[in-house]
Order: structure tokens, then C-alpha cells, then sequence
């Protein structure tokens, strides 16, 4: 049950004949009055529990982007429903105007439309619908909530998105596709084509031009058909918050934009999720779009208070691949996790394929370490400089190892692993 | 746009189901404010049956200070005992009972009754025959009571019954008297005095009366109450004084006794009519706000947060360590190390160089000499704060310099 506003006005317009005829006589009228309203309107407002609701939800919506999900409210009822009707998103969901007015008459349909704006990636959900009917005359209700549990996947924002174009025209430059007058690099015979001022001599082939009397060169590519396997580390150091967003939500976005690359420039894209068992797992070799699949698998993953467990990491990629590949780890380089686990798996993983290890790195380390004002910022600045230090001696064994280390700041991150990728491509390397 | 194929209803069941249900979930709640309900209702109730009073030598009252037990006995032998609670009320009933056939109760512990209302009501008790018996009047009460009588002090009662020593019949036949040891007896001094306490030799006694029997002072209540009645002889006392008369009035001073001009005029006659009315609808009203704007429309939806941990926390309690041991040498060594290593890579001198060829380095570069960078660089330890805040702004600004040649 529940009053409105307009029977609260009632009851204080009611004082006025209490004041006008004093008296315990007009008091009790008034109480009366009172009551009889709110009992006529509770007998006459149509029964909340004789309506049926149907939900439509988007299947998935771009954090960022706003969508609009929709309850169908069914009065079963024969009276007019006017019910104010609120559909219970949890708060992360954005919903503009969750709570809202709708007038059903008998046997008839609405449809209640919330349009949501939501601000965090992930399965966001609506446990229950609360149906509150009023009278005809507006001043009490009937309430009731009826549990209509519905989710919506709100995926990653994919804002690294833009710096696709620029690293897949040097992808194309690498392939020797690209409208600019340089050979192909990469060491795997393309094709044959005919001679165009500006190309290098050492590529003619001599016995293809004697053949057709016209000089023809050979076209190289890149190698093709190659593995990267991109594991994303979601234990602890992933909850670490850098920038206002959590360390793996960085690594996110470097892993999407690294794949579609890798998918585009003819590789096999593996990407798993891990920190004690594999939270998500999508190939390019799978069916359908490989970003629609990663995206779908990535979206909910959240950061596991628990230690990445390295030791099995090994026999991830192996169980994706046996042959030589590019493995790239998405973790932390923060001393101490570092040391213990992730040192000892890139010498492992080192001897057998290509290793890459991206990192995000804090800017606020940057800043306290430039900060030299007043004696408690020095201290604050030697204490970055500590973390730089082991850092950079991190950095310095896992480069010993022969493998390669992206250490960026978050809105970097993304590019600069795409960079390396396109270096290590052009370098043969894969 | 997905369409779910569920459709939601309310859980059904039938009107009993859900009774029992919302019982489930309401239960403690339920219970909590029955057994609330259950609980003041039956204390108002067991507090005001059987019209019982609390007040001091009531007749209602069954507890040892109260005095049902005198008015019982006395109202089983035949006498009538009605309790009055002013003045106007007690001399209302004297003229009502007619001549010579009542005695009066006087009992005023809070000292209500001014010596004019007390001589109104010796007055009146003379004019229809009556007696009065006034316990533990005050001295001015005494007074205008009757002439005769005087009040003479207080004494502390001991543990001996007290022996009447005097003509009047009554103390006579009552022998002795006790009260309760260790409380404040009143003494008085008259015509007849009776049951002087040993060991005061001054004449004054606890019980005193008039020439004529008209006026009997008694100096404790512990006489006449529940606790004390029988004790002693204070039963026959009792029984005697009160019950020679058809009619017994048992008077016990109360606020009405207070002349109304002066008393201060309550709130409700200084307002309007109509302001406690409003006053209490507008409650009412503000209930009703209450209710309305408290209803939730629905349940509470929780937000299921993910674990987020800032990224610096780490260096900032590492910095905390440094200043709370005031580790000025590690700190600084800490800045010099880094800043060597900076400038090696600056210099490109590789990360492996020795610090002195750094230092040799950092000289030709800049052209400056060699002794105070070496100092700056490697061997300076700060002995105080200021020494290593200077340390690090001039570690900062070498870097500075050699990033811009």
C-alpha cells in the first residue's frame, strides 16, 4: 500500500474546517473523511498482481553508448490500470527515467521504455519490476514488485578503435599493398608484377622479365598464418585502479586492438582470459566475427582477488598452439609479483617462442617523482623512484631474456603494443 | 532488440499462501509488536485496577505506607468512611453528615493547607459537632487548628513502644504506641498530652489534645498506616480515635486545595480553541508526509562492485616508511641512483656504466667541473632534511640541463 502526494494535500487542506469549527467533533469528521477516501480508492484501484510483464533487451550494448530496454505491462485486470511503474536497474545501468507513469486500460498492453546510459562494463541487471496502482481518484495505491530478472551486457568500449586505421596503413605499407613505392618486406614470395619506375633492382626477376620481355619484379610479404596468443592476466594486479580505470579494462582495450591487427594482417588471434583457470577463451579460428566473440567473452570479466598462477600458463599456449608464436602477456611488471612468477614463465616461454610483455604503468609515478618541493614529496619521489627502479630492472631481465617489453602509460598502452606487433612483423620475427 | 519468451507475474498462490508468506517475512516484527502491545497495555491496565492509589495513607492503598487497612476495619465495624481530597469537598460533607456525627482525617504531607483554610476547617468541624484528628500537622497548621495546641519539635523515634502517661482515655486504653525507629516523630504540647518519649523530660508528647477532646494531634503517620496498625497498641489508638463517630472523613490534602488565583493560567487558556486541535492534526498530517514521501517504490537494488585497488597506494606507504624512520641516506641514494641512471641513458653510456664515468660524462657535457657533480652525484649523504630537499632539486635540475644541450 502506499498514499500520494495528492492525499497528503487532502490532509492538510482538512485542517482548515479544524481550525474553522474547533473541536473534537470536526477532528474526527476529518479522520473520517480521511479514512473513507483511502479506503473507496484502495477498493477501486485495479489489483497490481493481475498483470503480466514481458521484457525486451537489447542483446548487448558499447559501454558509452545508451540504449533502451523495454517492459511490456499486460493489465489482466478488468480496470483501468494507472500505475506508476518503476523497472529496479541497478544503479552502474544509467537508467534516465526508470520510474514512470502508465495508463493500461482493461485487458490492453503498454509498453514502459527506460532508456539507459550505462557507466560500467559487464552483466548489468534488473532483478524486479514494482507496479504501483492508484485509484481513480489518485490518492493510495496498491503496490506490488514482481520479480522479472533481466540482464543487459554492456561490452568494452573499444575506444583504441581509432587508432586502427593509421596502424593497419602500416600494416598494409609492411604487406607492400599500400600505394607507396616501396618493396614488400618480409621474407614469403607474393607475386609477380610489372616493373614501375622507383622499385628496387635487387627484386627483378630476371628469369620471369627474359619470359615476358617485359621487366617484371617479385612482390614479397610478411609472413602469414602465423599464431598470437595474447594472454590477459586477471588476478589481483589487474584490480590495480591507474587513471581512473582499472589496469585490466587497459589491458582490454590493448588486447582488442592487438587482435583485430593481428586478425587483419593474416595471423591467428587466440586471446585467454587467466589467473587461476581460464575466466574466457576466443580464437579467430572459432565461427563467426572474432571481435563480436572476444568482445561477448570479455565483457564480463572482473579482476580475481587471487595470485596469477604462472606455473600453468606454459601449458595454456600450448594447448592453443605447438608451433612457434607470438605470445603476448598482458600483466603487471610491480615488483614482487613480477619477481616470483612472471620472470621465471618469460624464460620458459622465451626459449620457444616470441614474448612480449605489455604492462600499464602509472603516470602518477611520473609525476611524485618530478615532485620536489617540500621534504614529504621528496620522500614521495625517492619512493617512485624505488618503484621505477625495479621497474626498469624488470624490464632489463625480461629484455635479457630476449623477449620485449611494452611498458605504457593506459591511453598509450593500446598503440604502442600494436606498434610492437607491426615492428616484430616487420623484423620477421614471427 | 532481444524478446524475452518469459513472462513475469506476480507469485501466485492463493490468498492463504500468501498470508502465510508475508507471516514468514514479518514475523519477527509481528511478534515484536504484539509483545509491545501485550506489555503496556496489561501495565496501564494492572496499574490502574481496582482503583488503587500510590498516595501516601490512602484508603486505597495496600502498601505499608498506605492505610487500607484501618478504613477496612473501620468500614466493617459500621463506620462510614469516605476519602475527600479538598477542603470544600470535606466541609461540604461535614454539614451534609449532620451534628455531632463525623470525625475528620486531616493529612497534609506536602503543607498545602494555609492557616486560614486550617482554622475554615477547625471552624467548621466545631460548628457541626465534629472531631478532627491531624496527623502530623505542620506548626502553623497546628496553630490554627486549635489555640491550645502547640507544636514542640521533632524527635527520632527508637525501637521502644512509647507509653501514654495521661488522663485521655483513648491513650489509655491503648497503652503504648510505636512507630517505625530512625524516622522523624512531630511532638505537640496541650491541654492533655500524651505518650511523652523517655528521656525527654520537656512535657511534650506525640499525641495532644484540646481541653474538650475536639482537636487530637498525632506526630507520625506510622500510627495509622498499613505497616504500623499493628504494632503496639496504635491499632486501639486508631480504632478509637476514628471510629467513635458514625461518619469518617478521611481527608488528605491535594493541589486543589490551592486557591486558583494562585495558580499560573495553563497554556490552553492563553491560546485559541482551535490551536491544540490544529495542532495535533498538523501531527497527524506530518504522518502522513511521512508515509508518503517513505514508501520506497520497490525494493532496494544493489550494485555488485568490483575490486578496485589504487595503484599508488604502494609508493605512498613506501614514502611514509622513508619519512616516519626519517631514512634520509636511502632516499637519497635513491634519487641518486636514479638520476645516474637517467643520465647514462641520456648520455648513452648504456645502463651498465660505472657512476664515476657517468660523473666524467655529465662534466665534458656540460663543461663544469668535476668535483661538485662526483659530490652532487655519488658521495653527498644529507645529514638534515633541508640539506637533502636541496640534494633533490639540484639532482632534478642537472637532469634538466643535460636533457637540453
Amino acid at each position: 500500500m502506499a498514499i500520494s502526494g495528492r492525499f497528503f494535500l487532502l490532509a492538510v487542506l482538512a485542517v482548515v474546517p479544524i481550525i474553522a469549527v474547533p473541536g473534537a467533533v470536526s477532528w474526527l469528521w476529518a479522520l473520517t473523511v480521511l479514512l473513507l477516501v483511502l479506503i473507496i480508492d484502495l477498493a477501486l484501484a485495479a489489483s497490481p498482481r493481475r498483470v503480466s510483464l514481458r521484457r525486451e533487451l537489447p542483446a548487448s550494448v558499447r559501454l558509452g553508448e545508451s540504449t533502451a530496454a523495454q517492459v511490456i505491462v499486460f493489465n489482466e485486470s478488468s480496470r483501468l490500470l494507472q500505475a506508476q511503474i518503476k523497472d529496479g536497474w541497478q544503479p552502474s545501468a544509467g537508467a534516465v527515467n526508470p520510474l514512470q507513469r502508465l495508463r493500461i486500460p482493461a485487458h490492453e498492453r503498454a509498453t514502459l521504455r527506460v532508456s539507459l546510459v550505462p557507466t560500467r562494463r559487464g552483466d548489468l541487471g534488473s532483478a524486479h519490476v514494482s507496479i504501483r496502482s492508484y485509484g481513480p481518484l489518485g490518492m493510495a495505491a496498491w503496490q506490488k514488485t514482481i520479480a522479472a530478472p533481466g540482464t543487459l551486457r554492456v561490452l568494452p568500449p573499444f575506444h583504441s578503435k581509432r587508432h586502427l586505421p593509421s596502424k593497419l596503413r602500416k600494416l598494409r605499407e609492411l604487406d607492400g599493398k599500400a600505394a607507396v613505392q616501396i618493396r614488400g618486406a618480409g621474407t614469403e614470395f607474393d607475386s609477380l608484377r610489372d616493373y614501375v619506375r622507383g622499385d628496387d633492382v635487387r627484386s627483378i626477376d630476371w628469369r620471369a622479365t627474359a619470359r615476358r620481355r617485359d621487366v617484371v619484379v617479385r612482390t614479397w610479404r610478411p609472413e602469414r598464418d602465423r599464431r598470437v596468443v595474447i594472454i590477459l592476466d586477471t588476478s589481483r594486479t589487474a584490480a590495480a585502479r591507474i587513471d581512473d580505470e582499472p589496469a585490466l579494462d587497459t589491458g582490454i582495450e590493448a588486447a582488442l586492438l592487438l587482435s583485430v591487427l593481428a586478425e587483419r594482417g593474416g595471423d591467428r588471434v587466440s586471446l585467454i582470459a587467466y589467473d587461476r583457470r581460464v575466466r574466457t577463451r576466443a580464437s579467430s579460428a572459432g565461427k563467426g566475427n572474432m571481435l563480436n566473440a572476444m568482445v561477448e567473452g570479455l565483457a564480463p570479466l572482473e579482476p580475481e582477488l587471487i595470485e596469477l598462477d604462472t606455473s600453468a600458463i606454459a601449458s595454456q599456449v600450448g594447448s592453443v598452439t605447438s608451433h612457434r608464436s607470438l605470445v603476448v602477456l598482458v600483466t603487471s611488471l610491480d615488483a614482487g609479483a613480477a619477481e616470483e612468477g612472471l620472470l621465471p614463465l618469460v624464460a620458459q616461454l622465451a626459449r620457444k617462442h616470441v614474448v612480449v610483455v605489455a604492462s600499464v604503468r602509472d603516470p602518477a609515478l611520473d609525476e611524485a617523482r618530478l615532485e620536489r618541493s617540500s621534504t614529504t614529496l621528496v620522500y614521495r619521489a625517492a619512493a617512485a623512484e624505488h618503484a621505477l627502479n625495479r621497474r626498469a630492472a624488470i624490464t632489463a631481465v625480461i629484455k635479457s631474456y630476449g623477449a620485449e617489453v611494452v611498458d605504457a602509460q593506459p591511453h598509450q598502452l593500446p598503440p604502442e603494443l600494436a606498434d610492437m606487433y607491426i615492428r616484430l612483423k616487420a623484423a620477421g620475427r614471427l | 532488440m532481444k524478446v524475452g519468451s518469459e513472462s513475469f507475474r506476480a507469485d501466485g498462490g492463493t490468498r492463504a499462501e500468501r498470508l502465510r508468506a508475508s507471516w514468514g517475512k514479518h514475523k519477527f516484527w509481528l511478534i515484536l509488536g504484539t509483545v509491545f502491545v501485550v506489555v503496556t497495555g496489561g501495565g496501564l491496565i494492572l496499574g490502574t485496577n481496582g482503583q488503587r492509589s500510590a498516595g501516601e495513607l490512602s484508603i486505597t492503598n495496600p502498601a505499608p505506607q498506605g492505610a487500607q487497612a484501618a478504613a477496612t476495619v473501620l468500614a466493617g465495624q459500621g463506620v462510614d468512611v469516605s476519602a475527600t481530597d479538598s477542603l470544600a469537598a470535606t466541609t461540604a460533607a461535614l454539614s451534609a453528615n449532620g451534628h455531632g456525627s463525623s470525625t475528620v482525617l486531616v493529612f497534609d504531607p506536602q503543607q498545602l493547607l494555609s492557616p486560614e483554610q486550617g482554622a475554615e476547617l477547625a471552624r467548621s468541624a466545631s460548628e457541626n459537632g465534629s472531631k478532627i484528628l491531624a496527623i502530623a500537622p505542620g506548626p502553623l497548621m497546628v496553630k490554627s487548628l486549635s489555640q491550645e495546641i502547640a507544636s514542640a519539635g521533632t524527635f527520632s523515634a527508637g525501637d521502644q513502644a512509647v507509653s501514654a502517661d495521661c488522663t485521655q482515655a483513648d491513650a489509655g486504653a491503648a497503652g503504648t504506641i510505636s512507630t517505625s525507629a530512625g524516622t522523624d516523630v512531630k511532638m505537640y504540647q496541650g491541654p492533655i498530652t500524651c505518650f511523652p518519649p523517655s528521656g525527654t523530660g520537656s512535657g511534650a508528647g506525640m499525641m495532644a489534645s484540646t481541653a474538650n477532646g475536639e482537636v487530637t494531634v498525632l506526630g507520625s503517620a506510622d500510627v495509622v498506616n498499613n505497616d504500623g496498625l499493628a504494632q503496639a497498641g496504635n491499632a486501639a489508638l486508631t480504632f478509637r480515635l476514628l471510629g467513635s463517630r458514625e461518619h469518617l472523613l478521611w481527608y488528605t490534602a491535594t493541589a486543589k486545595d490551592i486557591p486558583v488565583a494562585s495558580q499560573p493560567p495553563t497554556l490552553a487558556e492563553l491560546t485559541p480553541p482551535w490551536v491544540f486541535p490544529a495542532s495535533a492534526w498538523l501531527l497527524l498530517v506530518g504522518v502522513i508526509g511521512i508515509l508518503w514521501r517513505g514508501r520506497r517504490s520497490g525494493p532496494l537494488v544493489v550494485e555488485p562492485l568490483p575490486v578496485i585497488v589504487k595503484a599508488s597506494e604502494t609508493v605512498t606507504g613506501r614514502a611514509r616508511l622513508y619519512q616516519d624512520a626519517k631514512a634520509m641516506d636511502t632516499a637519497a641514494r635513491t634519487l641518486q641512483h636514479a638520476t645516474l641512471n637517467r643520465l647514462a641513458h641520456a648520455l648513452r653510456l648504456g645502463g651498465a656504466a660505472p657512476p664515476e664515468a657517468v660523473v666524467e660524462a655529465v662534466s665534458v657535457h656540460l663543461g663544469r667541473d668535476r668535483q661538485p657533480l662526483l659530490a652532487l652525484l655519488i658521495r653527498d649523504v644529507p645529514r638534515n632534511e633541508i640539506q637533502m630537499l636541496t640534494m633533490a632539486t639540484q639532482l632534478a635540475a642537472l637532469e634538466e640541463e643535460v636533457a637540453q644541450r
